[in-house]
């Protein structure tokens, strides 16, 4: 009888970030289509939680695509593709939030309008918008400390390469701002 | 605590957390009020990215510049100022080296030519 051989299709490994964005800067459009399907929703995440404002994230989002896409060449590869990404996007949020006039928050709905219980949803986006406001007010970098650790579950060490602080400052700006969120948002519960 | 709260406390460190957590009411009321600060930053509905981004992005960072181009382009000029360094001290150098060559073979020349003086 024939040996059979196994022909369990293995998948090949993800190609790495640091990788693409190599091959980004050598002028590969698919690879730099890849990175933008990779870090689109987290960058727009990020971005929509410091500024509050759906299409000014978008916005900020497609700045840091472009300035990846520019600057792949200078990429420095000792470091992660995620920090680097991440510290061009936060900057481009402190520079916006230089430029931009005291905001107002018009917080468009978010959540659809077809919910079985109007109130509900409404109630829903009432609480979302108060807990929106409370972070967005928070000094910025508690604001993104909180961000990055809390809802994007960076470790500390990369939040302070992002930020370009020590993990020692992350620890104490997430207490700042933990502090002050829960007196500010006693309230809603 | 916060520590513990984001995981980033070792296996040891996080069990003599717990052990504390379990025997001390204050830090256990003031962790589950943590807890229910984190429970209340969920509930935050986020914006979708819109519908073809990518292709504008990528429309719009063709427009701009190449990559590929960019750093054989920007080095041009700093490769062509070398080659040109290159090029003149290769030239000097050369040009230095038979001045001296000649300059060298006239004084021989002159001291084989000139009588011997006696007694010199």
């Amino acid at each position: 009888m024939k040996p059979t051989i196994a022909t369990q299709r293995v998948e090949p490994p993800p190609v790495s970030d640091e990788m693409l964005v190599e091959r980004t800067a050598q002028g590969d459009v698919r690879a730099f289509e890849e990175l933008i399907e990779r870090y689109q929703d987290p960058a727009l995440r990020v971005a929509f939680r410091f500024v509050g404002d759906p299409q000014e994230a978008e916005d900020l989002v497609q700045e840091t695509f472009l300035r990846v896409y520019r600057n792949a060449h200078r990429y420095n590869y000792s470091a992660r593709f995620r920090s680097w990404f991440f510290q061009i996007l936060i900057n481009l949020c402190r520079d916006w939030l230089k430029k931009k006039k005291p905001f107002l928050f018009g917080d468009p709905p978010l959540v659809a309008r077809s919910e079985p219980d109007p109130s509900e949803a409404i109630d829903r986006e009432r609480r979302a918008m108060v807990i929106r406001r409370a972070i967005q007010s928070l000094p910025p970098n508690q604001t993104l400390a909180l961000i990055l650790c809390h809802y994007e579950e960076m470790s500390y060490r990369e939040a302070s390469a992002v930020l370009e602080t020590s993990e020692k400052a992350i620890e104490s700006l997430l207490v700042r701002a933990r502090r002050t969120l829960r007196t500010r948002l006693a309230e809603l519960r | 605590m916060h520590r513990f709260l984001d995981r980033e406390l070792d296996r040891e460190a996080s069990l003599r957390v717990e052990a504390h957590l379990s025997a001390c009411n204050s830090c256990r009321q003031e962790f589950y009020q943590l807890l229910d600060l984190e429970d209340q930053l969920e509930s935050t509905p986020l914006p979708r990215i819109s519908a073809g981004f990518a292709g504008r992005v990528i429309e719009q960072a063709l427009r701009t510049r190449e990559p590929a181009m960019t750093l054989p382009m920007r080095s041009f000029p700093t490769a062509v100022a070398a080659c040109a360094i290159v090029i003149v001290t290769w030239v000097g150098f050369h040009i230095g080296e038979a001045y001296s060559t000649a300059r060298r073979a006239d004084i021989i020349q002159s001291a084989l030519s000139s009588p011997i003086e006696p007694g010199s």
